[in-house]
């Protein structure tokens, strides 16, 4: 009777699969399945194109189907925050894992923490680079809101690890955020304090976040010394941070994301059919051309258009630091229950469904970081603890300490193993 | 008042109208005919299904209907289904699909997201082969034709 029954209802049914393993399987089943269990494939990547894919395969598997040729880092926030909405909707288990917390906070913060580890090893003007035991102590230790039961301090080795072994990006793009931050613009300033409070939000609220002062202070020591030095002309024209660009929206606010995309496709609307074809192939794995491209045009972008600038991202940052009254300090903990909710209809349905042949991985298990050839599969123990309201004022509270005390710091020192008392950073400038 | 329901093979069922009204299908026709005693007839209803929908219909009486968007939208898909359903579901193979085409007959989007989740249950996690001799169907597809919709799906296939 299954053989038989109507392709409308075996779509329902497979529909209701929400696994891309499942779906292949069923595409294989009969001639009868075949054609709903590809239809209903094609849809499910563009509805959770990370479906079961690890953390750091899915960063770069967005990083691999986007052309990035230039971004700010209002580009990069703004990526890595839909990024961490569209893991999250695609494994609706990080709900479960990082309760209490909203899990696209958690996830956007320890996105971001894999582009620190990144420009970390491409940055060729640092000698000596963070190690996994302080990476693994800023997310795993006291404090921290990372639950350490599923976050073992394998995965965050594993994840190091395989970041130091393969750049996430193709060229030193945050680098260049950074040295365009350092340069001295009002905005600039305003910004590079807002990300790092975002950023530290999530980290451990008391001791940890004084190590983050420090590396962020030398990591702005770092921008600081690369704007000395000149950018290529093709980059820096199209680079664009902070305030003096901007219409509007305070002290983090006013800069225009600027990225250029491959294919310059344009597309506003969700597909709501569900057609399918047994003949069809789907969409080749590089062939994005098909593929949806999100965008939006907003009047402050205009000079930019006119400049030469394609703006291709939506809703940028702009429109989130304006709910915090322009100041920047805000966490994202309590923002993204207003206006990311929103945000998330202009974004998160205009995704790139990127190619999927780097494997699955469920997360009910835990996360490996893939491709590094360390380890398998890290299983972690599911959730259990009921999810508590209360407890994501954290992050804002550690986003006010940051906003009462400022970017402070002291020397401190680490040493490799995740373990140690006192942690060692070292991370000298080459002149 | 209660609205009669013939089934198949002509027996009748007497409900409640807010019961029969789960049914858009028979909300519909009541809207169109008006209220009458003559009995609703279902002819691809069997009464042993149709039993069993009207059972379901009577314990969800009072649910919220469901809007089309909420069943659309991705991110409000769940395969969790109610204590109570999961028990009414546990039928043999053949009922389950059964219920599943009455539902969609009979327009209960809530009984067929239940159906199709059931076997979406059953289904997840198995192979191909498995999946087949789960259901009892035969795989119609020659080898050369496997091997090209293998390769069409290495693109999304695990490494």
């Amino acid at each position: 009777m299954a053989a038989t029954i109507a392709p409308e209802i075996l779509s329902w049914t497979f529909r209701h699969l929400m696994d891309r393993k499942s779906l292949l399987n069923c595409s294989l089943v009969c001639r009868s399945w075949h054609g709903p269990a590809r239809g209903e494939l094609v849809h499910f990547l563009r509805d959770m194109p990370y479906n079961g894919q690890g953390l750091v395969q899915a960063i770069r598997t967005r990083f691999t189907s986007e052309t990035i040729t230039s971004l700010s880092v209002f580009a990069f926030d703004k990526l890595l925050w839909n990024l961490a909405e569209v893991y999250y909707h695609s494994n609706p288990e990080t709900k479960a894992i990082f309760a209490p917390q909203y899990p696209p906070d958690m996830l956007y913060h320890l996105f971001w923490t894999f582009l620190f580890v990144d420009q970390e090893f491409r940055n060729p003007r640092t000698k000596s680079k963070v190690n996994s035991g302080y990476y693994i102590r800023l997310l795993q230790g006291e404090g921290c809101t990372y639950p350490k039961p599923h976050f073992h301090k394998k995965v965050f080795k594993n994840i190091f690890n395989n970041i130091r072994a393969k750049p996430l990006l193709p060229t030193p793009h945050l680098i260049q955020t950074l040295q365009v931050l350092g340069e001295g613009h009002g905005g600039g300033a305003a910004a590079l304090n807002s990300l790092f409070m975002r950023f530290s939000g999530s980290l451990r609220i008391e001791d940890s976040l004084r190590k983050v002062r420090q590396w962020w202070r030398n990591m702005r020591e770092i921008g600081a010394q690369i704007s000395s030095t000149s950018m290529p002309p093709s980059t820096s024209s199209s680079l664009d941070v902070g305030g003096g660009g901007g219409g509007g929206g305070g002290g983090g606010g006013g800069s225009t994301a600027t990225m250029a995309s491959s294919t310059g496709t344009l597309f506003d609307t969700k597909d709501s059919s569900r057609t399918f074809d047994v003949d069809t192939p789907l969409f080749e794995s590089n062939d994005f051309s098909q593929m949806p491209v999100f965008t939006s045009y907003h009047p402050h972008q205009q000079q930019h258009h006119e400049t030469g600038s394609r703006s291709t991202l939506s809703s940028p940052a702009l429109h989130r630091y304006s709910l915090f009254g322009g100041s920047a300090s805000g966490s994202r903990s309590d923002a993204c229950l207003h206006q990311h909710h929103n945000h998330y209809h202009n974004t998160y349905l205009y995704q790139h469904p990127p190619f999927m042949n780097l494997g699955f991985t469920s997360v009910r298990f835990g996360w490996h970081p893939e491709g590094d050839g360390l380890d398998n599969v890290v299983r972690l123990p599911f959730s259990e603890e009921p999810s508590r309201l209360g407890d994501q004022h954290r992050v804002l509270q550690a986003s006010s300490i940051v906003t009462e005390t400022g970017v402070v710091g002291g020397d401190e020192e680490e040493e490799d193993g995740g373990e140690e008392e006192n942690p060692v950073v070292h991370i000298e400038i080459e002149q | 008042m209660p609205i009669t329901l013939l089934s198949l093979d002509d027996v009748q069922f007497k409900v409640d109208k807010e019961v029969a009204e789960r049914s858009i299908l028979i909300k519909n026709m009541i809207e169109d005919v008006g209220e009458s005693d003559a009995p609703i007839p279902l002819p691809n209803v069997s009464s042993s299904v149709l039993k069993k929908v009207i059972e379901y219909c009577e314990h969800h009486r009072n649910d919220p209907v469901q809007t089309q968007d909420e069943t659309d939208d991705p991110r409000k898909r769940s395969n969790d289904i109610e204590e109570w359903d999961m028990k009414f579901m546990m039928v043999d193979q053949e009922m389950l699909f059964e219920i599943i085409l009455a539902a969609n007959y009979l327009d209960i989007k809530p009984l067929l997201d239940v159906g199709c989740k059931t076997v979406a249950n059953i289904i997840k996690g198995k192979t191909p082969e498995e999946i087949r001799k789960v259901f009892n169907i035969v795989n119609d597809f020659t080898p050369e034709e496997e091997a090209q919709i293998k390769k069409e799906n290495e693109w999304a296939e695990d490494r």
